[in-house]
């Protein structure tokens, strides 16, 4: 057990976790605000993996179009999502969360009918890898980090100074006081989605110069998502970026000194501890 | 008593609702055998149930299989099987196991009652749980399958492996000692599932045997994404050749990519390899150098060079490697059948087990009696390749030990 | 009243003379699979009644069926015996989880289930011995008498599931008719009210948990015994889900609507194994529309129906 063991798995564990982070904030602002789970988040990632795959890779238009074609497809779908699913039931949280499950099944069917089951391969926009005292880093997982993390704060940045950030934060604390200081309660939600869809898509696409994108990959970012929210406390954005964080390194380092098996219960087993102990996590609101 | 919407509901009209929903559930359940319809066995027709993933990450390999199987079955049925003057065809039928095995059993149940007794199955976890019906059911299990005694026994004369897995370590571990005589220490990484665990399990025995020391042992659960934590422990093992064992599909160009951001400079030693999505998901770079075994990367004769030309006619290039492995078994099924003259599975797997075909690679014959008790398991020689400059190249071809 | 039950018995005549008309091992497989799913699906509408749902049932069923599996497989115990103790098992490790878990509310009692759920499954999955990992137990011997159950014959296997499955909705609907279920229908409409008068709104929900998990304990060792073969791959969160979803397309009214779920939420799926890569799709879309168009269930789409029925006539 190294000096350079031990930094390899803090660097890795940090960097991965800034990803999942990502797409954790994403559910932690339809969490809080509508109190919505939105299952087909997890697809939105993996939508955009495979919308940056088709523009940037087989029509080799530039990276930089290919995010940008991710995320107006993520809040296209997030809207409808929110237009024809949710608003319809009230956003009942029971029928909310089985139409979730519906929806990112029959979308991962059908993309899985239309892409075919061979993986796909998205290549980095930053080949070749960092070494600093013998602690290997991947260019491209640099620079996902470090686009995740500015995004993080940009996205704190915009809930605290912009109007519609303050409306979303008014809305979440009180909605009938929100209401009656003008705030139409339907444009917020319908920017929470898009914001939400936004943060996906950039975080699959992360995913997908990483990981490949495949029709399943959405299921483990949701997972982790929502362990990242509890944790963090929901509606927090502070809480889910210390939390993703912390998630990211729990996992490498459980996952790098025991094996990868005991990572998975590991981060539920935590999660039910925090449940118990502290249900609102570590910055939320009063349950 | 209210119900969900508060109103209250006369007792009898809840009772009547009641019935009627379970006459409704009835209903729908009784059509049930009304809506399902199997294509049943026409006249001289031998039904060939296969149980392949088609979707999932292991899907490329089973998509590569139908396509290979159909092509194999249009040959052979063109000439057909004389059996008792009448000509028999073989026709597949397939259903996709998802590569998870409650799939599987229940893929391979609806075969059995369908009265399918010839099965064809893809991947240990799928094989290993359903042999033992196939078994009771003298039904013929071939499977393209890593596996041990819990698949290829005494036991289950109805079994057959039809492509050499964990033992090709038997040919390739004694080729690599003369090939690679630097190479000293062997790690392992396989899936930790039933191919993982027999897979690591055979080869670690084998290093043993042919002089190795064996190295860190890791399992990963197939599918998994992120595989910097087991790169970071096998990284850190510093092995001169890590042995992917039963690793396929997207989990091998993963772990290769992995391995080489974390500074492993070793070998890397793999099969069972579509090479092309191999090398787009580890990226050039990392996949150069990687040695293939069972891998034929470019036709050597005449027989492969003819599959290779319609495969790239029919599917467009590249022509995935794993193809030339799933030819011959087909072949060597019909072949079988007409030796024994009948459809009866106990007479054919008779003639299995006795039959020598000479395909692709040379004579192939159901052998390893010494290992197992029986004849069950494929020998034939193993091609090698390795990738240089992003491309498999042909390496070698290692002939079958003798005395295996 | 007479016409119902007689209705009733009518049912369950039909549904003991199926072996006798129906050859196929693959059809009585599919039977015996609603079976299960209709065990698990009352037991998650009795605990469903106080507005809980448990995301870690398939914690619970793989906790039966593994005590199950290493009783009969490991110690040679008689399935007769295992098959109660392995509900008594999940039983046990409810009452402290359910203690723990039933002191959050909400969306967050949701997500402690789930964690148990994937818990569960984790420490099997990572656990070799004697828990099998991720490759999971096979050879799980069926029940004793051995010339009666083969793994050949599904029919003596289809009695078993019969014999079972109504056992545990009688039960089931007997305590929802009881006392305990009124209590229980109680805390559903108003738990304010519930506990101003003085009913320990807690320890109700407790118990409501523990029996669904002793239900969900038998199905496991059921399933463990039959199918033979158990792994984490199969009791994960969609298996949760899938019971979930049985109750709330069936509908939460009456037993009906997690028996109606159930029977058609296990057919679909294998009616569209045919169509191969669309069977999800079209599932997902089946759920999708049924949860649009009949937010109550199917009984309660069928109940509103009748309602209007019964107003044009009046």
């Amino acid at each position: 057990m190294t000096t350079t063991f031990v930094l390899q798995i803090i660097v890795t564990g940090l960097v991965t976790g800034s990803i999942y982070m990502l797409i954790a904030l994403g559910v932690t602002l339809l969490f809080g605000i509508m109190r919505v789970v939105n299952f087909v988040h997890g697809e939105m990632c993996m939508l955009s993996a495979f919308t940056v795959y088709y523009v940037s890779v087989s029509w080799g238009m530039p990276f930089l179009v290919g995010v940008l074609a991710a995320i107006v497809f993520s809040s296209v779908v997030a809207v409808l999502c929110q237009k024809l699913l949710f608003k319809p039931l009230n956003y009942d949280i029971l029928t909310c969360f089985i139409l979730g499950i519906g929806a990112s099944f029959a979308i991962r069917s059908a993309t899985w009918a239309i892409v075919g089951p061979e993986p796909v391969a998205i290549p980095a926009t930053f080949p070749g890898v960092f070494v600093w005292h013998g602690v290997f880093v991947a260019k491209q997982r640099v620079f996902a980090a470090a686009l995740c993390g500015s995004l993080a704060v940009a996205l704190t940045a915009f809930l605290h100074y912009t109007k519609p950030g303050r409306a979303m934060r008014a809305v979440e604390q009180d909605r009938e006081a929100a209401l009656l200081m003008g705030i139409n309660p339907e444009s917020v939600y319908v920017t929470v989605f898009v914001i939400s869809a936004i943060l996906a898509a950039i975080g699959g696409a992360m995913l997908g110069t990483l990981f490949g994108a495949d029709p399943e990959m959405g299921a483990d970012p949701l997972l982790k998502s929502f362990i990242i929210v509890q944790i963090g406390g929901m509606g927090s954005v502070l809480g889910t970026i210390i939390a993703g964080l912390a998630i990211g390194l729990s996992d490498s380092i459980t996952g790098t000194v025991f094996g990868g098996e005991l990572a998975f219960i590991f981060d539920f087993a935590i999660l039910m501890i925090f449940l118990i102990v502290r249900p609102r996590g570590l910055f939320g609101y009063d349950v | 008593m209210a119900d969900e919407t508060g109103a209250a509901v006369p007792a009898t009209r809840s009772r009547a609702l009641r019935r009627r929903s379970f006459l409704a559930a009835t209903g729908v359940a009784a059509s049930f055998p009304l809506i399902r319809r199997t294509a049943q066995a026409a006249e001289n027709q031998i039904i060939l149930g296969c149980s392949i993933p088609l979707s999932g990450p292991a899907a490329p390999t089973g998509i590569t299989t139908q396509r290979t199987i159909d092509h194999a079955l249009e040959q052979i049925n063109a000439k057909g099987i004389m059996i008792g003057g009448a000509k028999y065809t073989i026709v597949a039928q397939y259903y996709d196991n998802k590569y998870i095995p409650a799939e599987a059993v229940t893929v391979v149940e609806k075969m059995l009652s369908d009265g399918v007794r010839y099965l064809f199955s893809s991947g240990s976890g799928n094989s290993v749980p359903v042999v033992e019906k196939t078994t009771a059911m003298k039904c013929i299990q071939l499977s393209g399958a890593s596996g041990k005694d819990h698949l290829t026994n005494p036991k289950f004369p109805f079994s057959f492996r039809v492509q050499p897995c964990n033992e090709t370590a038997y040919a390739v571990y004694p080729w690599m000692k003369t090939t690679y005589p630097d190479v000293k220490r062997i790690a392992n990484i396989g899936p930790s599932d039933e191919a993982g665990f027999t897979e690591t399990a055979d080869r670690r025995m084998l290093a043993a045997k042919y002089g190795y020391t064996s190295g860190a042992n890791e399992f990963f659960k197939r599918g998994a994404m992120d595989f910097y934590p087991v790169a970071t422990r096998l990284a850190q093992d510093k092995p001169d050749l890590i042995d992917f064992g039963g690793t396929i599909g997207r989990d091998q160009g993963l772990a290769v990519k992995a391995l080489r951001e974390l500074g492993y400079k070793g070998k890397i030693l793999l099969g069972y390899s579509d090479a092309k999505s191999f090398v787009e998901i580890a990226g050039p770079d990392a996949a150069e150098g990687t040695i293939m075994f069972d891998t034929l990367s470019e036709p050597q004769n005449d027989a492969e060079k003819q599959l290779h030309d319609w495969w790239i006619a029919k599917h467009g290039p590249p022509m995935p490697s794993f193809a030339y492995l799933m030819w011959d078994w087909p072949f060597i099924l019909a072949q079988a059948i007409q030796e024994a003259g009948t459809t009866d599975t106990v007479k054919v797997a008779d003639a299995l087990r006795k039959t020598e075909y000479h395909g692709l690679f040379g004579l192939e014959r159901f052998g390893m009696k010494e290992v197992y008790g029986l004849d069950s398991s494929l020998t034939r020689d193993i091609p090698m390749s390795v990738i240089k400059g992003g491309k498999p190249v042909p390496l070698d071809v290692v002939a079958w030990p003798a005395g295996v | 009243m007479t016409s119902n039950r007689l209705a009733l018995a009518a049912f369950l005549v039909a549904l003991a003379a199926v072996p006798a008309f129906v050859h196929s091992g693959y059809l009585l497989h599919v039977m015996i699979l609603i079976f299960l799913n209709v065990m698990l699906a009352t037991s998650m509408w009795l605990l469903g009644i106080t507005q809980l749902i448990s995301f870690g049932q398939a914690g619970f069923v793989f906790i039966g069926a593994m005590t199950s599996a290493m009783l009969t497989k490991d110690l040679g115990i008689s399935f007769w015996v295992a098959l109660p103790v392995a509900g008594v098992m999940s039983a046990l490790i409810a009452a402290p989880v359910g203690r723990l878990s039933l002191r959050v509310r909400g969306v967050y009692f949701f997500l402690v289930t789930l964690a148990f759920g994937e818990v569960v499954r984790g420490i099997f999955a990572y656990f070799q011995v004697p828990f099998g990992g991720w490759y999971g137990v096979r050879d799980i011997p069926p029940p004793s008498p051995h010339w009666l159950f083969t793994p050949l014959d599904k029919v003596p296997f289809y009695y078993l599931g019969l014999v079972l499955v109504v056992l545990t909705c009688w039960v089931i609907w007997r305590i929802s008719r009881s006392w305990f279920g009124e209590v229980l229908w109680g805390i559903r409409e108003s738990e304010l009210l519930a506990s101003s008068v003085g009913i320990d709104v807690t320890g109700y929900k407790l118990v409501a948990f523990i029996i669904s998990a002793f239900v969900a304990g038998l199905a496991g060792s059921f399933y463990a015994n039959y199918v033979g073969y158990i792994s984490p791959l199969i009791f994960d969160f969609t298996y949760s889900v899938n019971i979930l979803i049985f109750v709330v397309v069936g509908g939460f009214g009456s037993l009906a609507g997690p028996i109606s779920g159930a029977v058609v939420l296990t057919i679909i799926p294998e009616v569209f194994r045919a169509t191969g890569k669309y069977q999800m799709l079209i599932f997902g879309l089946i759920l999708v529309f049924s949860m649009l168009a009949m937010p109550d269930g199917i009984t309660g789409a069928l109940h509103r129906f009748q309602l209007r029925r019964a107003r044009r006539a009046t």
